[in-house]
């Protein structure tokens, strides 16, 4: 018997191989199963030249063409299909040689492409779905197909049919990988960028997790625009695209070549990748390019109409529109309001422009225009034009991305697109490509402003700074837009290493203009700030639009430089600064944005919250006085603050209840954001109340993803807003759970008695028992086994309690994906839940009354998990603790038999009683810190807590009269209402001081009566003669009016409630039987609360 | 020899395991005790320490009946290391905490990672970073080993 030869065995395997697969007889006599066996059989063990030779050949047979599905005839195929595990270079050859054998089909479908691309650009639908038809006649059923006909469906609006499409083809292939694939794709028709992040990111990082990479490295592929969303790294998935059909495999592999080819990193052998990417390259119809070249010329010539023509002349044309958008964006903004609004109808291109004149304008906040042009660029994903599209943010945000990023993407589009820009040539190598990029036309026909450019390009290259520094100072007033001169002042000053000039600049254009910071290298600016430790008001400017807009993570460079800046100012104190040389612009960044209460906490040189409010409200105050702030926004904000300090107050002695989100703060923080969400919100098409796509893993509570303008947009904003009040990391609920609950109070408490008695059984590095010297020497008499016994089940004890606090802590972590786990804070969305959504956003008439809807609903649902986080531990974990002990007890019973040990077991004994109650305690800290459980307060102590409070937020001493009794009868205030009746009273104090002429000399009196079944509190305060004739003037009808809502009931809700409205407000939130009057007795103004029943009504 | 050492640790029980600790290893060192963000920054400014020891979650301000605490610091000890650190004192610094992460929060660091910052920030004053776990005692060995530098 011969020696087994594996090489000898795999050849005559590809040989038998061959010969079943070159019989015609035989191949269509095996059924696809046994012919796709065949090939796999041929393929991993072949000869690389025998492969080849036979490959190509093997394909002329409809059998094998079928099992390979190089034409897809119904979705169901995919059931059949059968992937090949092949080393990657095999698995090239064998795509190469099935895209050539289809290559002619394969033409066709490009060309096709490229007409659904330029329609569904431009918003041609119907025509769009047309051409998907005749891409299914021309190379058959794709999920390329299927993906891009639920977009078409969905952008056409005809949502219904979407659904049951979908449906249908999930039903054809009822195959795990398809269903999710086209659930998927359903989603990113709706919201993509959420989706991506909180959908399909979940799930790629958990087959990451799971060691899939390959299938990880496949749903990026499919859906993750990288590195515009992560970070761009060479994908693994090439045996993987060969799952589906070959029209499948040619798009997949086509982004995969281009993406892995981008890696500037990648060795230069990657010959046989670069040949396969060319061969595909060859299939895609060939670019126009002399219509872009004669539109750019016009824009940079300043023929901005020309320009503006010809790009809405050639929207027919896809790549060329894309390339576009960004001049076109430009020159219409250059035209600025006299020129009408250009004519593009509604699709994608539209919204691409728009978002890009955001950017442009510098007026708005650019988050939600980035966000939809990322969007965009998911929903074009598989397009050649999403590659063009994930590239126009580098293009206009320049420096507001990473060079790298930008690079990677240039250089991934010049692959993309057979023609030639400068521009993007000068993206793709160049670190400051304003810098370097050359015009189309010669100097001579350029307008003036170009011609300044050009000298500052030439005095960078000379390294000549004076120079510079002159040029754009002329720039400044010639650039037509804005943002022109400050890309090419922070091009220029980068390039020359002038960072500190840039930082000077910066600030000054960031006082005047917020928005500006996306053009600047911020990164850099706020890098040069922090390595040189610059402490000067520039730089505090600048940091402080770093942190707010773009990483917050260096909240420390703001506080450190804050510090350093007073410290060098020789105080430490803000309102101790001499303000009198800083511009008005400056100084009103420096005290309304930089000097927070956040960043004054930093100081650390405060005694306690109110004082710091108390700084707070004192720069306010001297804002207000100044005019730099509005009326309005001071109202709101000592009014928020006067509101903090009541919760804290009411929470404080409350130190039981630990669940707290900062509601006030956070609807501070998130303002910026959700308004204009909201406004999409409002202004976007409902389409229908139908508009639900049920996934299919479950019916009821399925995650809801909805798509229609303005369901997407609810979902978008509740989205902002959970995420913000579940971990945002100063106020958010997570703070509570992680940093107050699960990070050591828990496991402290828990241990503290076993330690205190000696139970526990300290481990070494390596995880050995330590021995317990307490009992060994308690014990010095009983035998050594004894001893031996008892320190091993006490450590068979401490593992099993640390195992189950360590469970426990499980169930304290917060999800907000539907995963099977044990944590009991799950927050993510059913179907269900949108309803509420939209019913919240339907009664919402104002961005904050948006909020106020979804904090209710948010902490409806925390109420519920705290209610089951209450039931765990008091229940569950009780048992569960209990159980442990008497197991500990049984063992130390059997251990030591007739040996009293009376210390150790008093000391397990009084330990499990104690725990007891120490549970009891823990699962009081699961509650509101407002709850209702807390204490019942009467008014009077009510009003003696709110004028303590004010005079220590204020720094005055309030001098006031406090009622010893409310007309004889007693009334008590439970927690949850208490908050809004201090706030209502601090209000009202505050109302007082500012009114009433005196200032904070106002003595303010209250008094208390018995009004029938019900009662009244009056605060009365004198004022001046000239205020007094305000009022009778006319302010104080028109106060009255304001307080019962009839004509400014809108105007108090869109600035968010303010003053007396506000009370109102907050009383009756507390009580629906609360009314407020104000009237004018002699010279004295009077604030009279009435309550209509002896007890608060909810 | 260590003379004076501060302890910023707004846990009590913490607190006196860690003190208990300290009494035995170094009976002489005076050890002044801060229990919040704010005291801990106030005693590292009027005091130079041989060694401080930091907590690493701390609340603003001191908590008392009529005070929450203010803002929890998920890095307050880092943050008071690094006002050391800025100052230039001579105070080696040891971190003990049983923060691991913060759950599923975008910026979270984990233990390891932040070691790394820790050491890279406080350089030659970087004493450590240990994990305090009630059920071991390995945190009083590596506290002993950061405190002598053996």
């Amino acid at each position: 018997m011969g020696r087994f030869n594996p090489d000898r065995r795999r050849h005559q395997q590809a040989k038998d191989a061959r010969i079943r697969l070159t019989n015609d007889v035989m191949v269509r006599a095996m059924t696809l199963e046994n012919v796709l066996a065949e090939l796999a059989r041929f393929t991993s063990s072949a000869e690389p030249h025998e492969f080849r030779q036979t490959f190509s050949k093997l394909l002329n047979k409809d059998r094998i063409r079928q099992a390979l599905l190089l034409k897809m005839e119904s979705v169901s195929d995919l059931a059949e299909k059968r992937s090949f595990a092949a080393p990657d270079d095999r698995l090239l050859d064998m795509y190469e040689a099935m895209i050539k054998n289809q290559s002619a089909m394969l033409k066709d479908f490009m060309l096709l492409r490229a007409a659904f691309e330029s329609q569904l650009l431009t918003g041609q639908y119907e025509q769009a779905l047309q051409t998907l038809d005749e891409i299914r006649i021309c190379s058959g059923e794709s999920l390329w197909l299927i993906r891009h006909r639920l977009l078409a469906l969905s952008k056409a609006g005809r949502l219904d049919e979407m659904n049951s499409y979908a449906r249908q083809c999930q039903e054809q292939c009822d195959e795990p990988l398809t269903r999710l694939l086209i659930d998927n794709f359903l989603l990113v028709t709706s919201d993509p960028v959420t989706q991506v992040d909180q959908t399909i990111a979940p799930h790629i990082a958990e087959l990451a997790d799971g060691r899939a990479d390959h299938w990880a490295d496949f749903l990026k592929l499919n859906f993750v625009p990288f590195p515009l969303m992560g970070k761009g790294q060479k994908l693994s998935c090439i045996s993987v695209v060969q799952s589906f059909s070959l029209v499948d495999l040619v798009i997949l592999l086509d982004q995969l070549l281009r993406n892995n080819l981008a890696i500037e990193a990648l060795p230069a052998e990657n010959k046989r990748e670069r040949s396969l990417y060319e061969l595909i390259s060859s299939l895609r119809p060939t670019t126009d390019s002399a219509q872009y070249r004669s539109f750019v010329e016009h824009y940079e010539t300043g023929n901005y109409d020309e320009c503006r023509k010809l790009f809405l002349q050639t929207l027919n044309s896809s790549s060329l529109a894309i390339f576009g958008a960004n001049l076109f964006a430009k020159a219409v903004e250059i035209g600025g309001s006299q020129d009408k609004e250009p004519d593009i109808p509604e699709s994608l291109l539209k919204d691409l422009v728009d978002a890009l004149r955001v950017l442009y304008a510098l007026k708005a906040s650019p988050a939600p225009a980035i966000d939809e042009i990322k969007a965009i660029g998911i929903q074009l994903h598989q397009l050649p034009s999403g590659e063009a599209a994930q590239l126009v943010p580098y293009q206009a945000l320049p420096y507001h991305f990473p060079a790298a990023d930008r690079k990677f993407q240039a250089r991934k589009v010049s692959s993309a697109y057979a023609f030639e820009s400068a521009y993007i040539e000068s993206l793709r190598t160049h670190e400051y490509p304003v810098l370097t990029h050359p015009y189309s036309k010669n100097g001579a026909t350029l307008p003036k402003y170009r011609e300044i450019k050009q000298r500052l390009r030439e005095g960078v290259a000379e390294g000549n700074l004076s120079s510079v520094t002159s040029e754009l100072a002329v720039l400044a007033e010639a650039a037509p837009l804005q943002r022109d001169y400050l890309e090419l002042a922070s091009a220029c000053l980068s390039s020359l290493s002038e960072m500190r000039l840039l930082v000077e600049i910066c600030a000054g254009e960031l006082a005047r203009a917020p928005h500006a910071f996306t053009a600047f290298p911020m990164r850099s600016l706020v890098s040069h700030i922090e390595s040189n430790q610059l402490a000067d008001l520039d730089s505090l400017i600048v940091t402080e639009s770093y942190v707010r807009n773009i990483d917050s993570s260096k909240d420390y460079v703001l506080n450190e430089t804050y510090e350093e800046f007073l410290r060098l100012q020789g105080v430490r104190r803000p309102t101790d600064l001499n303000l009198s040389n800083i511009e008005p612009a400056k100084r009103r960044v420096l005290l309304r944005d930089i000097s927070t209460i956040d960043t004054m906490e930093f100081l650390g040189s405060f005694d306690g919250s109110n004082d710091v409010r108390a700084e707070r409200i004192k720069i306010l105050d001297s804002m207000a006085r100044e005019d730099l702030i509005s009326p309005e926004r001071h109202k709101t904000e000592v009014t928020d603050i006067l509101a903090q300090a009541t919760v804290d107050n009411a929470s404080a002695e409350f130190n039981a209840h630990r669940i707290d989100v900062d509601d006030i703060a956070l609807k501070r923080k998130l303002m910026d954001e959700i308004h204009p969400l909201y406004a999409i919100y409002r202004a976007a098409s409902d389409s229908g109340d139908e508009n639900f796509i049920r996934l299919t893993d479950n019916d009821t509570t399925a995650r809801a993803a909805v798509v229609g303008d303005k369901n997407t947009a609810i979902l978008k904003l509740y989205n902002t807003f959970l995420h913000a009040f579940l971990f945002d990391e100063n106020h958010g609920l997570d703070k509570n759970l992680s940093g107050e609950i699960r990070h050591g109070f828990f496991s402290n408490t828990m241990g503290a008695k076993l330690g205190d008695r000696h139970l526990l059984i300290e481990t070494d590095q390596d995880g050995n028992p330590k021995p317990n010297e307490y009992w060994a020497q308690a014990y010095a008499l009983v035998p050594r086994d004894l001893v031996a016994s008892i320190d091993s089940n006490l450590f068979w004890f401490s593992e099993k309690f640390s195992e189950l606090l360590s469970n426990a802590e499980q169930w304290m972590k917060v999800a907000t994906e539907s995963v099977e786990g044990p944590r009991v804070f799950n927050y993510w969305i059913s179907t269900d839940d949108f309803e509420h959504l939209r019913s919240a956003a339907d009664r919402a008439e104002t961005s904050e009354d948006l909020l106020d809807n979804f904090l209710e609903l948010a902490w409806n649902r925390t109420e519920t998990h705290l209610a089951t986080m209450r039931e765990r531990i008091n229940v569950d974990f009780r048992k569960q603790v209990d159980d442990l002990f008497v197991q500990l007890i049984d063992r130390l019973n059997d251990a030591k038999g007739s040996v009293a040990l009376t210390e150790l077991m008093t000391a397990v004994s009084q330990t499990r009683n104690d725990i007891r109650e120490d549970i009891s305690a823990i699962t009081e800290w699961f509650r509101r810190s407002d709850s209702l459980e807390a204490k019942e307060l009467s008014i009077q102590e009510l009003i003696t807590i709110s004028i303590e409070c004010y005079s220590k937020v204020r720094r005055i001493q309030v001098a006031s009269e406090v009622p010893t009794t409310i007309g004889g009868i007693l009334v008590m205030v439970d927690g949850r209402q208490r908050k809004g009746f201090l706030a209502a009273l601090m209000n009202l104090y505050e109302n007082c001081i500012r009114h009433s002429g005196y200032g904070t000399d106002t003595p303010i009196s209250i008094r208390g009566t018995q009004d029938g079944e019900g009662w009244n509190l009056s605060i009365t305060n004198p004022v001046r003669p000239d205020v007094k004739e305000l009022l009778e003037d006319g302010a104080l009808h028109l106060a009255q009016e304001r307080i019962s809502g009839k004509s400014y009931a809108g105007l108090a809700r869109t600035e968010g409630g303010t003053g007396l409205r506000k009370v109102q407000n907050q009383l009756g939130q507390t009580s629906s039987n609360f009314q407020l009057s104000i009237d004018l007795q002699d010279h004295s103004f009077v604030a009279r609360i009435d309550h209509a029943q002896k007890n608060f009504v909810s | 020899m260590l003379k004076r050492i501060l302890l910023v640790e707004d846990n009590d029980y913490k607190r006196a395991r860690v003190r208990g600790h300290l009494q035995d290893v170094c009976p002489q060192a005076v050890v002044d005790e801060a229990r919040s963000f704010s005291s801990g920054c106030k005693l590292a400014d009027e005091t130079t320490y041989d060694l401080a020891i930091m907590d690493m979650s701390l609340p603003t301000h001191d908590r008392s009946p009529s005070e929450t605490g203010g803002k929890f610091r998920a890095l307050g000890g880092r943050e008071i290391a690094r006002k050391i650190m800025r100052r230039a004192q001579a105070t080696r610094i040891v971190f003990v905490t049983q923060y691991d992460s913060f759950s599923d929060a975008k910026r979270s660091l984990t233990l390891t990672s932040l070691n790394d910052v820790l050491r890279a920030e406080c350089r030659e004053s970087y004493a450590g970073l240990i994990y305090f776990d009630t059920s071991k005692g390995t945190w009083k060995d590596q506290l002993t080993k950061a405190i002598f530098g053996t």
